[in-house]
């Protein structure tokens, strides 16, 4: 009969035997491509110390085929939950060292059921995915057959589907694909709400090179139809580009610091030690009062911010917008704004998808939105309203991602406000709690050319030179209806600002708007945003 | 269309369904790959190859029966759906509260 003391012996020594997961072979090949293994990744994310393991001894099941003699710890996948800065956070790392990570009932069944735990609990979830696709052994063993138990996390194989959707806009949810992740295993983590992935390392797509050889004939490289570069500049579903899996996750411990812990609290405020009442004297020689001169809206942005840090998100998708986290005293914002150094600042199919999931994010989580505007609308392009993608139906995203909102929203004009760009970008109408302008703002609801056209239709036809009334006539219009004083004049902003006191005019307005109450929306299962 | 594991109420099958990523040919030659590279002799291969198959192809159908909680004829497909429409017109269930959801756009 063994006492305590040799029953806690066997435990510490059969959790080291189970420790490092695959062999010190498997471990090797690891390091060799640049990776490190899921308990690395698991301490790096994780406060030392604070990390607390579900699930170490889980077994994958029992499929019929001769995996079952061997080894095979924890079926490929660390589950647990500790501190990130201070804050419970859930998390899940595949096991690459473990037959290549690949997806199986029980890991997917742990999995699924950290995501059920996360949502319940009211705790962010990451995960980080390095997974070899689907283990065959297993799907077409006796565990492919289970007789299935509705969207049920455990001993469910589909759970993790069914999850994040249900996780959505109740706890943050940000995948790390730090690996391969094809097809079925990337549905799971691409719903989450923020995606970061390594180059030349992770790969997502729905089918792989060799699968799609055999159908079309064509080969292709991991790179070309899922590599980390395609998703962050051409698809827009990675919002982070980074290089090395300690860049991965150095960028999830600060993005975290920005949000929340679930839909019900506000993020945390942080002592940044920037002044409040800073006024920028830089502000006014950035930006040209010439409409046609660009310049880069970041240099603005970091004259405003505390600390000049912008946690930028999406950089290389649509860079015509920028969209990012920051903080003005110590709280945390959402910034969208045009950037008129590329494209002309103009917004566009991809740009207006970009702005309209990252507004509905930050309403999820009470983060305040600031918007800033340079904009001349929508360029007019065959391409785009021809495009699949349909210009109108995407152009309408942002506009009920605004209105649908009901987190404080702060709308400066900085300078072009045109067209249709203006309500794609918020104005008083649409939900937004402060709209300021800037004395160089101008704003044209439609081009003047049309609107003298239309108005001084007599003047410009009986004139001797029409040509030159029509010039004369557009800049009349212009200096009427373009300046901010006339918008304000017809309550269409709250006030001129001078561009020094930018700063302290957001964080006064934010303080006010600090306890906003929630207006009441009426009930219904869910919007229907154009998708 | 996985049914009940996204949340569906009924996994129903007419008797042709075959679930699956591949077929019993695909999954063989995956699972056993090691087993038929060790055998020299090309036609005790394809011996081996057929066995493999048949027996997968067997394990496929008892396993398909465990799993479909109904199989129907499929002339009563349609008073099937209508019946479980019926049914299943009370069922409640409900969502976590939040805002709202963060769909990819």
């Amino acid at each position: 009969m063994t006492d305590m003391r040799d029953r806690v012996k066997e435990l510490e020594e059969r959790r080291r035997k189970l420790q490092p997961g695959g062999g010190p072979a498997d471990i090797e090949k690891q390091h060799g491509r640049g990776k490190l293994t899921a308990w690395e990744r698991i301490e790096k994310l994780f406060d030392p110390g604070t990390f607390q393991e579900i699930g170490i001894w889980t077994q994958p099941m029992k499929t019929g085929f001769d995996i079952d003699d061997r080894e095979l710890p924890r079926d490929s996948v660390i589950v647990g939950y500790g501190e990130v800065n201070g804050r419970d956070v859930y998390a899940y790392a595949h096991d690459f060292t473990v037959l290549a990570g690949t997806q199986s009932t029980i890991q997917n069944s742990k999995v699924a059921r950290a995501m059920e735990q996360a949502m319940e609990e009211g705790i962010p979830l990451v995960g980080m995915v390095d997974s070899g696709a689907i283990r065959i052994h297993d799907l077409f063993g006796r565990s492919g057959f289970k007789v299935p138990v509705r969207g049920s996390p455990v001993g469910g194989g589909g759970g993790f589907m069914y999850y994040p959707p249900l996780m959505s806009g109740v706890v943050p949810h940000i995948s790390l694909m730090l690996g391969p992740c094809y097809a079925g295993s990337a549905y799971s983590p691409i719903m989450a709400d923020f995606v970061i992935m390594r180059r030349n390392i992770a790969f997502m797509s729905v089918a792989s090179p060799p699968i799609l050889k055999a159908v079309t004939f064509v080969d292709v490289t991991e790179e070309e139809i899922g590599g980390a570069l395609l998703h962050s500049e051409i698809t827009g579903s990675n919002d982070l580009l980074v290089d090395s899996d300690e860049e991965a996750i150095e960028a999830c411990r600060e993005l975290l610091t920005f949000l929340p812990s679930n839909w019900k609290e506000k993020p945390p405020v942080v002592e940044t030690g920037d002044d409040p009442k800073r006024a920028e004297e830089k502000l006014l020689d950035l930006v040209p009062t010439e409409v046609t001169q660009p310049y880069d809206m970041h240099e603005v942005l970091s004259l405003i911010v505390d600390n000049g840090h912008f946690f930028e998100l999406q950089a290389l998708y649509a860079p015509n917008m920028i969209i990012g986290f920051a903080r003005l005293a110590g709280q945390s914002v959402g910034i969208v704004a045009n950037n008129p150094a590329v494209g002309d600042g103009c917004v566009d199919v991809n740009s207006s998808d970009k702005q309209a999931r990252f507004i509905r994010f930050c309403d999820c989580y009470n983060i305040p939105v600031i918007t800033l505007v340079d904009t001349p609308g929508f360029l007019p392009s065959l391409d785009q309203e021809q495009s699949r993608d349909g210009l109108e139906r995407n152009a309408a995203k942002p506009v009920f991602a605004i209105c649908e909102s009901t987190v404080p929203k702060i709308t400066v004009y900085i300078r072009r406000v045109w067209g249709a760009g203006r309500l794609v970008m918020g104005t008083e109408r649409m939900g937004c709690d402060a709209v300021y302008a800037w004395p160089s703002a101008d704003i044209r609801v439609e081009g003047f050319d049309r609107a003298a056209d239309a108005l001084y239709k007599a003047e410009i036809e009986t004139a001797e030179n029409p040509e030159e009334m029509r010039r004369e006539l557009m800049q009349k219009v212009h200096d009427e209806y373009a300046s901010p004083y006339h918008l304000a004049g017809i309550q269409g902003t709250d006030d001129i600002i001078d561009p020094r006191q930018t700063r302290p005019v957001l964080i006064n307005t934010l303080k006010r708007l600090s306890k906003k109450l929630e207006p009441s929306r009426p009930w219904r299962k869910h919007s229907l945003i154009p998708l | 269309m996985p049914g009940t594991t996204l949340g569906g109420d009924l996994d129903v099958a007419w008797p042709t369904v075959q679930r699956g990523l591949m077929g019993a040919e695909g999954a063989v030659s995956f699972i056993y790959k090691r087993e038929f590279q060790a055998i020299e002799d090309e036609a005790a291969k394809q011996e081996k190859q057929a066995q493999r198959v048949a027996e997968m192809q067997q394990k496929f159908e008892s396993l398909e029966r465990e799993w479909a909680q109904e199989f129907i004829d499929p002339r009563d497909t349609r008073p099937f759906l209508i019946k479980a429409i019926n049914t299943l017109k009370k069922r409640h269930e409900g969502r976590p509260e939040r805002k709202h959801e963060n769909i990819r756009l």
